[in-house]
């Protein structure tokens, strides 16, 4: 196999993570797609870029987040809060009932800025170590570790996580039990 | 170094923190940081499951296609 048949291998193994990566960070399916889209185009584009040997994800990863704030760039109307910029455009994935956790997770991640949500995303969902995601995102590692624990503590307020307790579901299920319920 | 790896990558908050420097925050239990690592992982293997749109399929498949024939060739 040519290197480059190597590489076009990395890229569609890669395009899941890619696409849930989109879709966190920009809150919309839709709009995570261009992303994703755009992103598969410019790195064939530039294939020959690419320096042999580094990590073809994380390549991938910041060619789609630097994508991520071009877009948010050319719209600017839409950016006069950046902590508010996404939380416009919740509510378009699926609201069946199995998949309550997975948008109150969506909403509590909007209730982020971008540059916290994509740290935490990188970190916690996608396991990129500090050095490889201050690479990605074009920061240092004191950014990236206060990032991620901003992030932390943001969700655990928003999800009301404290330890040895559930969220999701289970917690919305407690919390409509009457108080005085006797058994 | 290619363009499109170093362009200056632009973020919208600055938030940066002086280098090996670490934020006021306070520390999260570890029990607390696993509880939101595993919710971030569920959801993020869930979105990994949604169905792409067929524009997405088709870029797939081409990049498939053009893959096995130069595999071929």
């Amino acid at each position: 196999m040519t290197a480059e048949q190597n590489l076009r291998h990395e890229m569609l193994a890669s395009i899941p993570n890619l696409r849930a990566f989109a879709i966190s960070l920009t809150g919309n399916q839709t709009q995570a797609d261009d992303l994703l889209q755009t992103t598969l185009l410019k790195a064939l584009e530039n294939f020959d870029k690419f320096e042999a040997g580094t990590n073809m994800r994380a390549w991938l990863f910041t060619i789609l987040r630097n994508q991520f704030y071009t877009d948010i760039r050319k719209h600017r109307r839409e950016v006069e809060d950046p902590d508010g910029i996404i939380s416009g455009k919740v509510g378009v994935l699926p609201a069946q009932g199995s998949r309550l956790d997975l948008t109150d997770m969506q909403q509590a991640l909007t209730q982020l800025s971008p540059e916290q949500r994509e740290t935490l995303l990188l970190v916690a969902a996608e396991g990129a170590s500090y050095e490889e995601v201050a690479r990605i995102t074009g920061t240092n590692l004191g950014t990236v570790k206060s990032r991620v624990n901003r992030a932390r503590n943001r969700l655990a307020e928003i999800l009301g996580v404290a330890a040895g307790e559930d969220f999701g579901p289970d917690r919305l299920a407690r919390a409509a039990l009457p108080a005085h319920s006797t058994t | 170094m290619p363009d499109i790896y170093t362009a200056d990558t632009p973020s919208l908050t600055d938030d940066t923190e002086p280098d090996g420097g670490d934020s006021a925050e306070p520390c999260l239990p570890p029990a607390v940081v696993d509880r939101i690592g595993e919710g971030l992982r569920s959801y993020y293997a869930r979105l990994m499951d949604e169905p792409m749109p067929d524009r997405l399929l088709q870029l797939v498949k081409s990049l498939e296609t053009q893959g096995r024939a130069s595999d071929d060739g």
